[in-house]
């Protein structure tokens, strides 16, 4: 995938950088464990909303749909560590729509409805984990 | 004998549930007492009930602007004047163009630094 078009300093969505962090939860929370918790599966919900709203929206070229999920997304993928995905989700808000970027937004939309289905998977399991008490 | 303190109580107005939680965890951890609101009636309604020493309020809401939720705010429900933090991804300039008054609300660039919020807000709040 090309890098985008006016931010070539931009990373590249790649499917093997999709790591999240607690460290802002962690700070925002007093490393409450089940704050941690509850934002992780809030943050599922948000995910899941993203996912669902965007991919049909492009299936419709409807645009404003897309910018709209693309705006609300991002703050909970900025405090989960995932600057990439913040990044790129922001992207998408500015271009989407715009004739110029249509390739460039269709394939990173593409590649973060893949992201966010690995996303969701990794937050389950750490979930799982944290809730049977395993240290992670 | 200690005097008691008024503890601030902050409203925040936001349909991102992640954020207005987060943002919960970190002020109430500062001994603010805390009230969230997801969407715009549900705020107008609790705003009859609650006075807030503050409010922070989400621009893009699907209901209503929060810059003109802010008026009516102002106009409409409270009788003395409220500090109100605006929060949005849309640079305040972009407002402006936008044709919006934002009177003295002041300004908050997503993403911003949670964790520095509970001082933000006592320096509002406690200003001389």
């Amino acid at each position: 995938m090309e890098k985008h078009p006016e931010e070539k300093t931009a990373p590249i969505l790649n499917e093997d950088s999709n790591l999240f962090s607690l460290e802002q939860l962690n700070r925002i929370g007093n490393n409450d464990k089940n704050f941690i918790i509850k934002m992780l599966e809030k943050f599922l919900v948000s995910v899941s909303e993203c996912t669902d709203t965007i991919a049909p929206a492009l299936s419709q070229n409807d645009w404003s749909k897309i910018k709209i999920a693309a705006h609300k997304s991002m703050p909970s993928y900025s405090i989960m560590g995932l600057t990439e995905l913040a990044k790129d989700l922001a992207y998408i808000e500015k271009y989407a729509g715009n004739k110029e970027y249509h390739r460039e937004v269709f394939e990173l939309i593409n590649l973060i409805e893949k992201k966010n289905k690995k996303l969701i998977q990794d937050i389950k399991n750490y979930l799982k984990a944290l809730t049977q008490g395993d240290e992670v | 004998m200690k005097a008691k303190t008024k503890i601030t109580h902050v409203l925040i107005i936001d349909d991102d549930e992640f954020l207005l939680y987060a943002i919960r965890k970190k002020l109430e951890l500062a001994h603010y007492k805390v009230t969230i609101s997801s969407n715009v009636h549900d705020a107008l309604f609790k705003l009859n009930m609650i006075k807030p020493d503050l409010i922070m309020l989400d621009v893009i809401m699907p209901d209503l602007n929060g810059v003109e939720l802010m008026h009516i705010i102002n106009s409409q429900i409270l009788e003395q004047e409220t500090p109100i933090i605006l929060m949005s991804f849309l640079p305040k300039t972009e407002l402006y163009k936008m044709g919006y008054n934002l009177g003295s609300a002041l300004y908050l660039d997503k993403p911003f630094d949670i964790n520095g919020l509970p001082g933000l807000i006592k320096n509002i709040i406690f200003k001389p």
